[in-house]
């Protein structure tokens, strides 16, 4: 009794005294995701969110950024962050670099951004000081990134899930075990979304000072344009190579017949992206100064054409991740000792690359009738006429001398020069000395280039260096610029011909005749030993292909675009070389010398999909290979 | 502003009212004492009349003599005191009877019949020496405990180091213990008990100081002098009134109060030498410089070697050593012994009103960093503590006490800006050849005035002379415990019922300063090889500073408050029946200062009413039930609370009537004990991540994006934390327990426990859901179940085998394990050895290494690993025999990187005046690994390790069984995978501590106005038996950190 008596006594004075209150200690107005969508303010950080998950363009660390054009060493860790290493060394399957797909390997799970694209289109009506006009347009461009994140994708994977709402947080096993879907449907989801998104575009951004970079109706016609011939392209049409690709609901995920439509398709899109551009005031850039040569003239624009900023060639360019001074980084040369400490000068352009570009009549230097291909590794002496080529008088290998400008304007070689970096005057110009010893040399074991090249073309002549300070001048890289756009129409004109005609030929001269190069007609006949290459479909392809190559070298659409054309296996595969770069006088550096061997079979064109994120969802089809 | 002004007068109030109870204290105390020896020498005279005469000597338990000590007639108001020798004499009848009282003491009466001399010994209140035990919020008879609760004499804990928590280990079965770094200040041991059940974030258990919830870091500033008692509570019925917060198990820790007597006082002095257990050795210069030239070719026939032949023949010709430098970093930054200082002092005593327990402490540990004369300040670690308590009890009226408790820590810190173990770790990465700590100054450089550092290159090299000398870092913690405590005796309105209240603060702050200079840093210009001249090239002009730089570092402050009622019923009827019953109800609130965002800024909270009834039938058969109802803040409204019961049945055999005889003389004591009960532990997900209900966006906190046609336009996005889940709840556990307490011969005390222990609602991430969900923050679940079991097993001896000599002894033995029981993991039904599902907690998953490869045929035709794999580098188990070596083929290897087995064992002796203990430890079934990052050479500059310069496979010395694998210059991803290649076993047994004392005779004592004096000497870490070499076994995986000291130590104590 007395127990009780005891219990209820403190029982109850116990329960008064402890009241539930004492444990909400939650305020109200706690962030939430309402609060993302209540302002205009708000809502445009979110939007802002969308775009924060591009890919790197123009940065090392770009999926694009190592081809067989350019390489880097691996001497130090750092550097194999870098992507060359999905060449070099092959990716894997466990731990996949650069895993668009998983969000490892030093890249970004796209499919985050996509699920905020999702929110902010599902959302944006509810955000209430906004114009209707102005949501329609915000919507528009998450619609064109969403868009975009499938197509980068799509270009890694191959088929791929295609994500059209979020799906909830609670939803089962089942539900989110989703499937890849076959090519074909992921290609028309992606054009699907442009085209909603394309009304409700800007023709031109009007607030250039807070605006410029957004998305515009030229990028998504743009866009639209390259995933058509991308879906156009061998990759993707009827590619036997995958037939094996059957997933568990018996769904075949490659079409396995070749469709000539798919070409009028991209041509269309083609002409509108070019048309619209142009009407929106885009055009080829040409560089213009006074007091040079129209040869240095010539050497200086592939680089202006990329760093002179904003300039109307770019349709869309991004300067978000300060890419400009990062691509300086990474491939200036040191020309004297007080740049050490800001040129890495760590990716560099391969042996291959160097031998892509023209000779100085156009036409490819093995297809030259006046050039010295067989003995293009022999050394020569700079004449006293060649000095706005390189260093006069000087021992240089006659694969240096007699190339076209966009050569001299894209690579940087031993005994060659460099334009800019405080020096604008044309007799004035830096020498670029690379032997081991020399300024632009092997800086101990981490800075150097590793072929004995240099990239031109990824940087500003207008930046500025000394040992403490690095003054840049920023740029935007090109994510699609206006010669691309040409040279695809080009391409899907010549596809769906049984013989080029004009059209195709005043498309690729357009860009050669800014290069300061005759058209294709003049210049093979004249020239090349091949001299009616370009009358056939097949002759005209591989010069498009070779323009392509040269015009955009550097600018990641190689990587691709050897994919795409069902070509990657040929030029991928094999060794990459360049010069010796420890060698300290001419017998020595002027050895070609291969650094390293790529293996690049048919797994390698699709990147593989994580193991673990096949076990977490066992619905999805592993690439081939992996 | 105006709040920290606020908080330092707070703490200036809290620090007069320390000193001025400390005062009123002193003054009650002395005047008590004073005011008996008066009476009792007025009285003295009155006596001398009588005619009998009776003489004798009182003195203490420890044979010391007692003065003051009050004899009494009985019946009459004549009596006595005793004078400075303990002496007395007093005139008595036969008939008479003498009580003798001392304030503290038992009293005693005794009849004078014949005799002369009565020789008295007195001993402390029986009351106090009943075995009570510490249990949740209260105290038990320890006879009546049938909880697993563990209780360490706090002079065990005694070590020669600052740092209570690196004492703990072997100390107590059930306590698992270890500690990874010796650096002064950031040398806590991680300790668990019964091991990690849970693969949640947390496993540490809650640790109480006079019910007041600490961190381990406040644990480990606490002074062994002023505990009295340190406990830790095992099974559930010792746990669950702690609900909530329980279920990793509990330390209580409490502190001395004073006793009634006169003031005792005593100090001890302590001064150690502390010198690292064990050094790691690296290979000289020469090897260096050549293994690093083959890493580079034996990697790539084509690369260029860094070391010309010249550079390696000049340096070990010890020529020019300003060209060819061979820096001996370790021996140019560390000493090898340092000297540290302990001071402590406390003093006790009271009378009927009111005890007091005052203690103050003074440690500095000193850190082995050498100091540059160039510089007038000190950037050694310094680690300067300072202790402060002050226990008062107060009896109001005969039925109240009241209780107040004031605490204050205060640490400061000095040391270089990063801390002594990044020193330690940049030592490690820093080449030894490239250029020297500094350079004499040149002809240009004659009369600069600042040290000229020594660099490579573009100065990105690191050197770490220059960043352990270029300044300074001073941080200083504090922290303040104010504790109030009522008890209050309500025996009159019901027989054995009291009640009990306690309110308790704590405030903490720190903060530091960094004050540096950038240096200069140059490089080697010229140099002439014929005159010896040279010049230095300065590489960072613009960097460098001769002038002090001034940083902050993060501040911390926070406050805790915690509230216990707790109501106590007792009382046995009809003499067999006893029956206990308690009720109590907390509150605890914590806010921190600096918590960085909204979230975290909110309080912490938990609130209970917790429960215990206990009854007894006649001391042999005990049961007991337990209950906590307990609420966290973290959980949705309908989750919040959790209720946690609990029962215990005990069986004290020995108490049986028909355990007699030689039986109850050879077992005196035998009792037996089983519990099982629900234990919760809110401290799940992370300290920060603690509102699973709602959702967190981080509005600003996204990376965003930048437009503009000049870039200026950027918006920061919006990101998500955590997706909201209104379900998610409490992990709970439930444990079992069956003990067994033996006593044999009355000399052995034996434990044992075996336990049981199952986890459920363990906070998981779901894994169901596949990246395609594009989930920026992992969506959770309480689904993951884990189980764990052991034994905790001690033998304590206890042996007076003359009155001049005593031995004790102990040994701890714990062994504890757990497994994973279910696991939100993908379907690995195919590939068993995938599943986490039986595998043991904390155990690493890798690969199986079976040798190196003898050559690049053998990597050809074995299964692919990696595409930088040549011979000399590991060779993998294929598992799935897929013919690739990848994640299918990890498995889980060797033991669990936290020690299964901890024990202990010790002796301590005393013969006369003379002591001696010692104490080993030792752990096992722990596994740790060689951290391939940190200790590959020639990455960035690394360091080679002696042991791999001995034995590395090399194309001249194809040795499979190198410890090293083939020399690379860049990090080599297949050998730098985890596997069983570089697995280390971590168990060790060390002489953790040894002690040698002498007390001075009592004569000599007596005269020097002392109680005891006692010097000793004693030692930790001296012997250390393990397989592993390298470094000290202990540090396992941390290695190349601050190592481990071992100290000897002269101590010196007195009292009075």
């Amino acid at each position: 009794m007395k127990i009780m008596k005891f219990y209820i006594l403190i029982l109850s004075v116990l329960m008064i005294a402890s009241c539930d209150n004492y444990l909400d200690i939650i305020p109200d107005n706690i962030a939430t995701m309402d609060h993302a969508f209540r302002d205009k303010t708000r809502a445009e950080q979110y939007l802002f969110q969308c775009y924060s998950y591009m890919p790197r363009n123009g940065l090392p660390q770009s999926p694009g950024r190592f081809d067989d054009f350019m390489w880097s060493h691996k001497g130090v860790d750092w550097l194999n962050q870098l992507q060359y290493i999905i060449l070099r060394d092959r990716n894997n399957a466990n731990n996949p670099h650069l895993s668009y797909w998983s969000g490892t390997g030093g890249a970004t799970n796209l499919f985050i951004a996509i699920r905020d694209c999702n929110t902010l289109i599902e959302r944006i009506n509810e955000v209430v000081d906004m114009d209707q006009f102005e949501k329609d347009r915000w919507a528009a461009e998450a619609k064109f990134l969403k868009a975009y994140y499938h197509f980068t994708l799509l270009q890694m994977y191959g088929p791929i899930p295609i994500i059209k709402e979020n799906l909830p947080i609670s939803a089962t096993k089942e539900e989110v075990s989703v499937f890849r879907e076959p090519v074909d449907k992921v290609f028309d989801y992606i054009i699907q979304l442009l085209e909603e998104a394309i009304p409700y575009l800007p023709l031109t951004i009007q607030q250039l000072v807070m605006e410029q970079g957004r998305i515009t109706q030229p990028i998504a016609l743009g866009l639209k344009a390259k995933v058509l011939v991308t879906a156009a392209s061998p990759l993707f049409n009827g590619n036997t190579e995958y037939k094996t690709m059957v997933d568990k609901r018996g769904m075949q995920l490659f079409n396995q017949t070749y469709d000539p439509a798919k070409w009028d398709k991209a041509l269309t899109a083609c002409q509108n992206a070019i048309d619209t551009a142009h009407l929106a005031g885009h055009a080829l850039y040409a560089f213009q100064s006074v007091g040079l040569s129209d040869t240095t003239r010539l050497i200086a624009q592939p680089s202006r054409i990329v760093s002179d900023k904003w300039n109307p060639e770019h349709l869309w360019g991004t300067g978000h991740f300060s890419v400009s001074r990062m691509s300086e980084e990474f491939t200036i040369p040191a020309l004297e000792a007080n740049h050490n400490p800001f040129c890495r000068s760590v990716t560099v352009p391969t042996l291959k690359a160097v031998e892509t570009f023209y000779s100085e009549n156009g036409v490819p230097i093995n297809e030259d009738i006046y050039y010295d291909y067989p003995n293009r590794y022999e050394l020569t002496v700079v004449q006293e006429e060649e000095y706005l080529f390189a260093q006069p008088k000087v021992v240089t290998a006659k694969l240096h001398l007699n190339r076209e400008p966009r050569f001299y304007g894209s690579i940087g070689f031993d005994n060659g020069w460099w334009y800019g970096i405080g020096r604008f005057k044309e007799k004035e110009q830096w020498p670029i000395n690379a032997k081991a010893g020399e300024a632009s040399g092997p800086r101990g074991i981490e800075r150097l280039s590793l072929t004995g090249f240099f990239v031109k073309k990824l940087s500003n002549f207008n930046a500025s260096y000394n040992n403490t300070s690095y003054v840049t001048s920023a740029w935007d890289f090109p994510i699609i610029r206006l010669a691309d756009l040409y040279l695809l129409y080009a391409e899907a004109l010549n596809e769906t011909l049984d013989a080029p005609n004009d059209d195709v030929y005043h498309y690729v001269d357009l860009i050669r005749e800014r290069a300061g190069l005759k058209g294709i007609v003049e210049s093979w006949s004249t020239y090349s030993i091949q001299s009616e290459k370009y009358k056939t479909k097949e002759g005209m392809r591989e010069i498009i292909q070779q323009e392509r190559s040269i015009e955009l070298a550097f600018e990641e659409h190689r990587f691709w675009d050897v994919r795409r054309w069902g070509l990657s296996t040929r030029e991928f595969n094999g060794p990459v070389q360049g010069w010796y770069y420890q060698g300290e006088d001419d017998a020595e550096f002027y050895r070609v010398t291969t650094v390293d061997d790529v293996i690049f079979t048919n797994r390698d064109i699709f990147w593989p999909i994580r193991n673990y994120d096949i076990s977490v969802n066992p619905n999805l089809l592993q690439n081939l290979g992996w | 502003m105006k709040k920290r002004k606020m908080f330092l007068l707070g703490r200036k109030a809290l620090l007069f009212v320390n000193l001025f109870s400390i005062m009123l204290l002193f003054n009650i105390g002395s005047l008590k004492v004073n005011a008996e020896r008066k009476r009792s020498n007025s009285e003295i005279s009155i006596l001398m009349q009588q005619h009998r005469t009776v003489k004798g000597k009182v003195i203490d338990d420890k044979g010391n003599p007692l003065p003051g000590v009050t004899i009494i007639v009985v019946g009459s108001t004549r009596g006595v005191s005793t004078d400075l020798d303990g002496s007395y004499s007093i005139d008595v009848k036969t008939t008479d009877r003498l009580t003798f009282t001392f304030i503290g003491l038992e009293s005693q009466t005794i009849e004078v019949d014949e005799k002369d001399v009565i020789d008295v010994v007195m001993k402390e209140q029986a009351e106090l020496l009943e075995e009570v035990q510490i249990v949740a919020f209260g105290k038990q008879k320890k006879e009546s405990v049938i909880s697993s609760i563990t209780t360490v004499k706090p002079s065990e804990l005694k070590v020669p180091a600052s740092n209570l928590t690196t004492a703990l280990a072997g100390r107590m079965a059930g306590l698992i213990s270890y500690q990874r770094s010796g650096e002064p200040g950031r040398d806590d041991a991680d300790f668990f008990i019964r091991g990690v059940t849970s693969f949640g974030y947390s496993a540490r258990p809650l640790i109480l100081l006079d019910g007041l919830e600490v961190s381990s870091s406040d644990l480990a500033r606490i002074q062994p002098d002023d505990i009295a008692s340190f406990s830790i509570m095992k099974d559930a019925t010792a746990t669950s009134l702690y609900g909530a917060r329980g279920a990793n198990g509990v330390i209580l820790v409490t502190t001395k109060e004073g006793k009634e007597g006169r003031a005792r006082t005593s100090f001890r002095y302590e001064t150690s030498i502390s010198s690292p257990t064990d050094k790691v050795e690296l290979a000289d210069p020469i090897t260096y410089m050549k293994l690093g030239n083959e890493a580079i070719k034996t990697r790539d026939p084509l690369g260029v070697t860094r070391y010309s032949r010249e550079k390696i023949d000049k340096t070990a010709q010890g020529l020019f050593p300003i060209k060819y430098p061979a820096t001996d970093w370790y021996s140019m930054l560390f000493n090898d012994h340092t000297l540290n200082h302990r001071f402590n002092f406390n003093v006790s005593g009271g009378g009927k009103i009111a005890r007091y327990y005052l203690a103050a402490t003074y440690n500095q540990d000193n850190g082995n960093l050498k100091v540059d004369k160039m510089n007038n300040f000190n950037s050694n670690v310094q680690l300067n503590r300072f202790l402060l308590r002050s226990n008062v009890n107060i009896n109001i009226t005969p039925s109240t006490e009241v209780i107040v408790r004031l605490y204050g820590t205060f640490d400061n810190l000095n040391g270089p800006v990063e801390g002594g173990t990044a020193i330690y770790n940049k030592v490690m990465r820093t080449n030894p050849v490239l250029y020297p700590a500094y350079y004499p100054a040149d002809e240009a450089n004659k009369h600069t005035q600042h040290i000229l550092f020594g660099n490579y290159e573009d100065g990105g090299y690191l050197n770490p002379y220059a960043d352990m000398v270029k300044g300074y870092q001073e941080s200083t913690s504090s922290k303040m415990v104010a504790q109030f405590e009522a008890h209050q005796d309500l025996g009159a309105f019901l027989h054995g019922l009291s009640v009990r209240g306690l309110y308790s603060t704590n405030r903490y702050s720190s903060f530091a300063v960094n004050r540096f200079y950038n240096p200069f840093y140059y490089s080697l210009g010229g140099f002439n090889e014929a005159t010896g001249e040279y010049s230095l090239y300065n590489i960072n002009p613009l960097q460098g500073t001769e002038f002090l730089n001034y940083s902050e570092s993060a501040k911390t402050v926070n406050a805790d408050t915690y509230m216990e009622f707790a109501a106590n019923y007792e009382d046995t009827f009809s003499d067999d029946h006893t029956v206990g019953a308690m009720l109590v109800t907390y509150f605890s609130n914590f806010v921190a200062g600096n918590a960085g965002n909204l979230q975290s800024s909110l309080p912490r909270r938990n609130m209970g009413i917790s429960g215990r009834s206990t009854y007894s039938y006649a001391t042999r058969y005990f049961i007991e039930g337990n209950f906590g109802y307990n609420g966290s803040e973290r959980f949705d409204k309908n989750h919040r609370f959790g209720f946690f019961p609990s029962i215990g049945l005990g069986w004290v055999i020995s108490n049986e009537s028909f355990w007699n005889g030689r039986l109850k003389k050879v077992l005196p004591m035998i009792k037996f004990k089983l519990t099982d009960g629900l234990i919760g532990n809110d401290a799940i997900g992370d300290v920060n991540d603690r509102f699973f209900h709602i959702s967190q966006v981080n509005i600003g906190g996204g990376q965003g994006y930048t437009f503009g046609s000049e870039f200026g336009y950027t918006r920061p996005g919006i990101t998500i934390g955590r997706y909201e889940n209104p379900n998610i709840t409490w992990e709970i556990s439930r444990k079992t327990n069956l003990g067994l307490e033996v006593n044999l011969l009355d000399m052995f005390d034996i434990n044992v426990d075996l336990y049981k222990e199952y986890r459920k609602n363990i906070l998981m991430t779901r894994t169901y859901i596949p990246v395609t969900m594009g989930l920026q923050a992992p969506s959770r679940a309480n689904v993951g179940e884990a189980k764990g079991e052991g034994i905790d097993f001690s033998i304590d001896f206890n042996k007076s085998f003359t009155p001049d000599f005593w031995m004790t002894g102990r040994f701890n033995f714990t062994y504890a394990t757990s497994r994973y029981v279910k696991v939100d993991e993908p379907d690995y039904s195919a590939t068993p050895w995938r599943s986490l599902v039986g595998q043991k907690i904390g155990q690493t998953r890798g690969y199986v290494a079976e040798r190196l490869f003898v050559d690049d045929n053998e990597v050809k035709n074995s299964p692919y690993q990696a595409a930088d794999a040549m011979g000399g580098d590991i060779k993998y188990k294929d598992i799935n025999k897929d013919g690739i070596i990848d994640d299918f083929d990890m498995v889980p290897i060797g033991y669990p990187t936290h020690p299964e087995i901890i024990y202990g064992f010790g002796l301590s002796s005393g013969y006369k005046k003379i002591d001696f203990s010692f104490f080993f430890q030792g752990l096992g079934q722990e596994s740790f690994w060689l951290d391939t990052n940190a200790t590959a050479p020639f990455i960035g500059n690394q360091q080679l390790l002696k042991v791999y310069a001995d034995s590395h496979w090399s194309e001249s010395n194809r040795d499979l069984y190198a410890i090293w694998p083939r020399l690379s210059n860049i990090t080599n991803s297949n050998n730098n995978k985890i596997s069983t290649w570089f697995m280390q076993d971590g168990s060790f047994l060390r002489l953790k501590s040894v002690e040698l004392g002498y007390s001075i005779p009592e004569r000599l004592s007596n005269k020097l106005l002392m109680e005891n004096l006692r010097f000793y000497v004693s030692g930790t870490n001296l012997l250390t038996f393990s397989k592993f070499k390298l470094w000290d076994p202990e540090m396992a995986g941390n290695g190349l950190g601050y190592p481990i000291q071992k100290v000897i130590n002269f101590g010196l104590q007195i009292s009075f």
